[in-house]
């Protein structure tokens, strides 16, 4: 009823362009491709909205649709929501109530800058830390307990 | 024109060996560096613009490639997708939309510059909105010095179960100050009998050793005690704030009617503290200063009579004056609350109203005003401070009065050889010691009066009577049926100010009562007094036969339904929001009440869905968006009665119709009171309650209401012509 049959979605894309999604042999080029709950259930509930982001459905169990589908649907989500996770701290320096964090992340190494320290910095659970910076872009760090003790040190003091 | 980033010249030849011929570097229209390479990696990418082309670059270990070379005339639209945590360039070529690159908001402003410079040469763009938080603060209330003794009692009774403890770090505390009497002890046998006597000189180190083993004993025991008194005042406060904590969810409404919330911070934050104070400074301070007291006077006598006579000569001054500074300056800190009281009033007053003070430029009286609630405060204080402040060193000078007399009298006896040197020394330290605890316990006087105010106003909530949730001869209502029935029910929040009179009503399982009237007819207080936020003054309201006040309110209430005009969302994430009264619903059943409140649109357009934080009182969200949020929190609580206040504002059309349609399904099947302020439901209600200044004056359907040219005839005349005029109808 509310859910969509996940037997009956498909997702083609070709090249660079959005995907195409079929519900029950209905087409909808390109789609777009959110999730329900991108902090907190990450792997589950993804929504679909049309090229005029009018709302087409929800899957409640991606994992469930055809293997081509699922693997599109993973792509259109690490696409659409960018959020390195931090593997390490290098370093923390204040310049004038801006502070710069080095940080190497799974998506390369950044320099994040942050005015506001703790406003900034938001524990979604216990060990798992959301930063934004001053730009708007936000990082993660899935589990405090799993970086090095310096790195943890570092973070420690601000949270 | 933007940033002419410089191009790295392994990029340049590789763009110049890729463009057309007859094209070249001079072409160039601009460039833009980004920061994300097509996987995701953050790596230098850059966008290259010539005269004819589009060129994406990206670097990957340390080498340039091109992702896209696009001809700008094959180019029909460029467009930027936001995305979370970064955005998209979107090209239209051949019809279909293709993605260029993602970059970060930190090059955002570039981009954004970039772009509109692109569509220049090539068409246009939209944005969002959304914001606005709200503000609190402490506002206390003064209250009388009689319940002193209880709250005394109510102390005890606090510590009670923690008396073990309490017991040694006492006992410690004594022996402490009987370490506190040996040093001048030691002295006078040091100065009378060892300094005089060559063959007493072996006893010097022992003496000595003596002397510093007392200290270090001393500092030891201090420590101990002073450690455990404080872990003591941590665990009380820490007990006295979660009773607070308890008691807050269980006061009757009533309660906050009179009491503003920010009083009740206060209460929690800084009174509960006093508890502590009371434990680590106050007692302790007492027992040990008292017992040195006890303990000094005896050995001065045992030493001296006559010159211990002189030395108790100004107590009795030194007590008197206490006692009065006392009272005195308890009226200053009485003044001193008040106005910090308004102060903080009137602060967070002017904070919360920020924009309606902007809005009427009163930004300058605002000011005024506050500013002379800031002198208030400064008279109160100033008016505390200079008193405290003449009255110490008055006792102070009280006091060195006796050092006086033992200097002269004492001074004498040495003379005459009745007394030893040795013993005066003593004396004199003792006298040191003396009227300095005397001293502390006086100047503990002025903080009595203040730390005990608060300590009983602590008690004070603590005491309130709560709300009694399972009356006597509770009847047992698991699940209603929906038969509401009120017979002759008779209401006033204040004692012979009745504001609701003879109403009486039968309402049928799944029937639809609207609610009509002029403001303040009473429609919100007779849906308060359904949820048994108040209890009637006379007559009944029954739900299946069964008088509310004999039903155990949490079963009652858990049953009722209640959306109001302007919904209160608790800050935390949407999720949370209508998870508020089902905490372990499943996703799935958040998402089904959310699509059936027509929320789930919106909420996962959002950029972090039903994870999005809502803010304080729900202000990141827009009044039409807090309205579905709320009526998705009611759907999942499925009551069996549903009460609702229909906001009065007019939203859009759009989010109008959502609303209704909302409703719709969330009335379904239910008993439903709804105050009415839209045409729509007025004719969908099965039967209208017309009141009048708290009077029951029509009852029946639309049509027959309308037909009877009465009361509500004149109430819709009114209403449809206000709702013309903002372009709503049902
Ligand atoms: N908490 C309260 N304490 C005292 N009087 C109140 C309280 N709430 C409402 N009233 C008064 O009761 C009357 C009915 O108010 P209300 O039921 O809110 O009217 P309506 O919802 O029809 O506009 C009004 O005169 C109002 O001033
Ligand atoms: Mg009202």
């Amino acid at each position: 009823m509310s859910f969509l049959d996940p037997a009956v979605v498909h997702l083609e894309r070709r090249d660079d362009q959005p995907p195409t999604l079929s519900i029950a042999g209905d087409l909808f080029f390109g789609v777009k491709i959110r999730q329900a709950f991108p902090l907190s259930q990450e792997s589950r509930y993804v929504t679909f909205f049309d090229q005029e982001d009018e709302y087409l459905g929800i899957v409640a169990d991606p994992s469930s649709c055809d293997e081509s589908t699922f693997r599109i649907i993973r792509d259109e989500i690490e696409w659409r929501y960018f959020r390195p996770r931090i593997t390490r701290v290098v370093e923390m320096e204040g310049r004038g109530g801006t502070s710069l964090f080095s940080v190497e992340t799974d998506r390369g190494e950044v320099k994040i800058p942050m005015r506001d320290l703790r406003e900034g910095m938001t524990e979604l659970s216990p060990g798992r830390i959301l930063i934004t910076d001053e730009n708007g872009n936000r990082y993660e760090i899935p589990d405090l307990d799993l970086l090095d003790r310096r790195s943890r040190r570092l973070i420690r003091r601000l949270i | 024109m933007p940033l002419l980033n410089k191009i790295p010249a392994e990029l340049n030849r590789l763009i110049g060996d890729s463009l057309s011929v007859g094209e070249d570097m001079a072409d160039l229209l601009f460039a833009c560096k980004t920061d994300l390479a097509p996987d995701g990696r953050m790596e230098d990418s850059m966008l290259v613009v010539t005269r004819r082309h589009l060129v994406v670059a990206t670097r990957s270990d340390g080498k340039w490639s091109l992702t896209h070379t696009l001809s700008l005339a094959d180019i029909a639209g460029l467009t930027v997708e936001p995305l979370v945590g970064a955005s998209a360039l979107m090209a239209t070529v051949d019809g279909r939309e293709s993605r260029l690159l993602r970059y970060t908001h930190a090059v955002a402003q570039d981009m954004s510059d970039a772009v509109e410079s692109l569509l220049h040469l090539i068409g246009p763009d939209g944005s969002p909105d959304h914001t606005e938080p709200v503000a609190e603060e402490p506002v206390p209330d003064w209250s009388s010095r009689e319940a002193h003794l209880r709250t005394f009692r109510r102390l005890w009774s606090f510590c009670l179960p923690h008396w073990r403890t309490l017991v040694i770090a006492m006992l410690v505390t004594v022996a402490a100050s009987a370490i506190d009497l040996l040093p001048p002890y030691l002295t006078m046998i040091l100065v009378d009998q060892v300094l005089v006597d060559q063959s007493m000189f072996i006893w010097l180190p022992l003496i000595v050793a003596l002397l510093a083993v007392s200290r270090i004993v001393h500092t030891g025991v201090t420590i101990i005690s002073g450690r455990m008194m404080a872990v003591l005042g941590d665990r009380l406060a820490y007990d006295a704030r979660s009773e607070l904590l308890n008691v807050l969810q269980l006061l009757p409404l009533k309660y906050y009617d009179m009491q503003q919330t920010g009083g009740l911070m206060a209460r929690i934050a800084r009174d509960a503290k006093s508890i502590h104070y009371f434990w680590i400074d106050f007692a302790p301070q007492v027992v040990q200063q008292g017992l040195l007291v006890i303990g000094m006077t005896a050995v001065l006598f045992y030493l001296n009579w006559e010159l211990a006579l002189l030395v108790l000569i100004p107590i009795p001054a030194i007590i008197y004056a206490s006692f009065h500074i006392k009272r005195y300056l308890m009226w200053f800190y009485g003044r001193s609350w008040d106005s910090w009281a308004t102060f903080f009033e009137r602060v967070n007053d002017a904070l919360a109203g920020i924009r309606v003070v902007k809005i009427f430029a009163q930004e300058k009286r605002q000011s005024l005003e506050m500013q002379l609630e800031n002198e208030k405060v400064f008279t109160a204080e100033r008016n505390i401070h200079i008193r405290s402040r003449t009255v110490r060193p008055l006792l102070a000078f009280i006091v060195s009065v006796g050092g006086l007399l033992v200097w002269w009298y004492g001074g004498q006896q040495v003379q005459s050889t009745e007394m030893t040197t040795g013993m005066l020394m003593a004396f004199f330290l003792y006298l040191a010691m003396f009227y300095s605890p005397v001293q502390q316990l006086t100047s503990m006087a002025d903080w009595i009066p203040e730390m005990m105010t608060a300590i009983t106003r602590t008690f004070e909530v603590i005491d309130s009577p709560i709300e009694e949730y399972t009356p006597d001869g509770t009847v047992d209502v698991p699940r209603f049926e929906g038969r509401l029935e009120l017979q002759d029910v008779n209401f006033g929040y204040v004692a012979h100010q009745p504001v609701l009179k003879g109403i009486n009503l039968h309402v049928e399982p799944g029937e639809m009562i609207g609610l009509v009237g002029h403001s303040g007819a009473g429609k919100s207080t007779l849906i308060k007094l359904m949820c048994r936020f108040y209890d009637v003054d006379g007559g009944r309201i029954m739900i299946d036969g069964t008088d509310v006040r004999r039903m155990d309110l949490t079963q009652l209430r858990s049953q009722i339904g209640y959306v109001e005009q302007d919904p209160f969302l608790f800050s935390g994430s949407v999720a949370d929001n209508i998870r508020f009264g089902n905490q372990d619903a499943s996703r799935e059943a958040i998402i089904e009440a959310a699509i059936n409140a027509n929320a789930h649109e919106f909420i996962v357009k959002l950029p972090d869905g039903y994870d999005t934080p809502v803010g304080e009182r729900g202000g990141r969200l827009s009044g039409g968006e807090r309205q579905r949020v709320a009526i998705a929190r009611a759907i999942l609580h499925d009551p069996r009665i549903l009460i609702l206040d229909e906001p009065t504002s007019a939203l859009d059309l759009e989010t109008e119709k959502k609303i209704q349609e909302a409703l719709g399904r969330l009335m379904e099947g239910r008993t439903t009171l709804a105050i009415a302020h839209r045409l729509s439901t007025l004719r969908d209600a099965d039967r209208l309650l017309v009141l009048k200044n708290g009077e029951p004056v029509e009852l029946g359907t639309h049509e027959e209401l309308l037909d009877r040219q009465g009361e509500y005839y004149r109430l819709v005349q009114l209403h449809t012509n206000v709702s013309s005029i903002v372009g709503v109808e049902g």
